[in-house]
């Protein structure tokens, strides 16, 4: 009987040994600094006074950091074109000196709903109004591209048109991606260069961005883009530097929408130049990334006192 | 077999018990004695935080801590240079106390945590010096010649020489007055007897440091009485 009320014992401490155990790590994990990080993690957070949800409902992630200190540095994901803090700062880091909770947006380039943004499916998954003509074909003497409204998917300009310059696409690809979209631009406005119909998630913010440069110098394209036959600001003049690729990142909120009609359009009607490439299209959608900062003053520097 | 089963559980359960301390607080390694025992003793009582007496109960506080949230992490430099914890006050408890063993430095640090896990600096090394103890003996010829006919000089061995100190005389339990706070104390008596002498010595370093010396008696004898010669036969 001894030896049993032993037994018992030992194993009723080490259950309770065992619940102290747990309780105090997890004590120690809330006390101590914390650095988690959570995917696809919902926010409710009212945007603007006239949309109130989850939003962006897709992606982001959510740090807890601290940190004994009167400021801390947050920085966002490196080498992306484009930052955007809830601080309004656009820098790719920040240095914040009160606790609270701060963000920074990106896009989710892993969820680019643009079929063949990079055209290495050749002129697949998109529409346009302009007529297709294989890189090495003939409308004229300069080669492919030698009349207005035609367009190609090459990987150099010249390829298409003699007086065209020679590079590569817009990631500088030496093998693999590295198609892009060369277009002689028409003599009429309006008429639709590219165009794809995208299905998108309600309540959600994307990102619609390309890249461009005139592939002629003279008379440079100015395009105008739209989503749902709205558009989409003012339209952009390009450069006329050969190449001088140019982001063109716009955003927009689908609101009720499931669905996102893109279309890149044209204005300017010259006959000479008028020539332009496009590539890497992303349609995705915005990544808010938030930081829950919590700066926490140290004890000032104690001095001992002899009794 | 069932007891060695038990064995077994045992040791788990000193494992976890051991994993829940040391999750749940940094652990302490309190020791005695002193930090430093090389270095050479204080030239003053300012170039150090304090200097206690030997054996003495060393007593440090912290700034105090009226929310309670406040760690109190005490340092101790041990004989190697290399910085312990000896101790985490909590709840209030913003006191150190040790028990001063041998001579020496004995230097501590302390480092605040609040309920946020944040640390203060460290604070300044404080340096409390311990001397030793002290244990004057008194030393000369026991026996002088009454009516001051000859004189006795009293030295004081046990003393270190490396310190410096303050002394006062006493004869018979009260302090000699004239020439009593020398290092040495020359004895004339007047009247024949037996008289106790005795020396206190202080440590300039700290006059509160002091030890009395055992007595030692010092016997004046009569002098032979007046020869008175007579004549006749």
């Amino acid at each position: 009987m001894p030896g049993y009320y032993i037994k018992r014992i030992n194993w009723l401490h080490l259950l309770f040994i065992s619940f102290l155990y747990a309780l105090t790590n997890l004590l120690l994990i809330r006390t101590h600094a914390r650095q988690s990080t959570g995917k696809n993690a919902a926010y409710s957070i009212n945007r603007n006074s006239n949309f109130t949800g989850v939003y962006p409902a897709i992606c982001g992630s959510v740090t807890d950091t601290s940190a004994c200190a009167t400021n801390m540095t947050l920085a966002a994901a490196a080498n992306l074109s484009n930052y955007n803090w809830s601080t309004g700062a656009t820098t790719p880091s920040i240095i914040v000196n009160s606790s609270g909770a701060y963000w920074w947006e990106t896009i989710d380039l892993t969820n680019n709903k643009v079929v063949n943004g990079n055209f290495t499916s050749g002129r697949t998954g998109f529409t346009s109004g302009y007529t297709y003509i294989a890189p090495t074909g003939s409308t004229g003497g300069s080669g492919a591209l030698s009349a207005e409204a035609y367009y190609t998917i090459t990987t150099d300009p010249k390829i298409a048109h003699s007086n065209f310059k020679s590079f590569p696409d817009h990631t500088a690809n030496t093998s693999g991606a590295r198609n892009m979209m060369v277009v002689n631009g028409a003599p009429t406005a309006g008429v639709t260069i590219w165009q794809q119909s995208i299905g998108v998630q309600p309540n959600t913010d994307y990102v619609f961005s390309v890249w461009f440069t005139s592939v002629y110098p003279d008379n440079p394209g100015k395009l105008s883009f739209s989503i749902n036959n709205i558009a989409l600001g003012a339209p952009i003049l390009l450069t006329s530097a050969t190449p001088d690729w140019k982001n063109y990142t716009v955003r927009w909120s689908s609101q009720g929408n499931t669905s996102a009609v893109i279309g890149i359009v044209n204005q300017n009607t010259a006959t000479t130049g008028n020539d332009f490439a496009l590539d890497d299209l992303v349609f995705a959608p915005v990544c808010r990334n938030t930081y829950n900062v919590t700066l926490s003053s140290s004890p000032p520097k104690p001095s001992i006192t002899p009794q | 077999m069932n007891n060695k089963f038990t064995l077994i559980k045992v040791a788990v359960i000193i494992l976890f018990s051991a994993l829940t301390l040391g999750a749940a607080a940094q652990t302490t390694t309190p020791f005695s004695g002193p930090s430093d025992t090389t270095t050479a003793r204080p030239t003053t009582a300012a170039s150090v935080g304090q200097v206690l007496c030997a054996g003495s109960d060393v007593v440090l506080k912290g700034p105090a801590d009226v929310t309670g949230t406040i760690k109190y992490q005490w340092y101790k430099i041990d004989m190697t240079g290399t910085k312990k914890l000896v101790k985490e006050g909590t709840n209030k408890d913003n006191a150190y106390t040790e028990t001063s063993t041998v001579a020496g430095y004995y230097t501590y640090q302390l480092v605040m945590v609040n309920s946020s896990n944040c640390t203060s600096d460290p604070s300044d090394l404080f340096k409390i010096y311990v001397l030793p103890a002290l244990n004057p003996v008194i030393a000369g010829d026991p026996t002088v010649c009454e009516k001051a006919q000859t004189n006795t000089v009293l030295t004081i061995t046990g003393l270190d020489s490396r310190y410096t100190y303050t002394y006062q005389w006493t004869r018979d339990g009260v302090n000699v007055a004239a020439n009593g706070t020398s290092n040495t104390y020359t004895v004339t008596e007047q009247t024949a007897g037996a008289y106790k002498y005795a020396v206190k010595v202080a440590y300039t370093l700290n006059p509160a440091c002091t030890k009395t010396s055992a007595d030692k008696t010092i016997t004046a004898v009569p002098v032979p009485v007046k020869p008175v010669i007579q004549f006749g036969n």
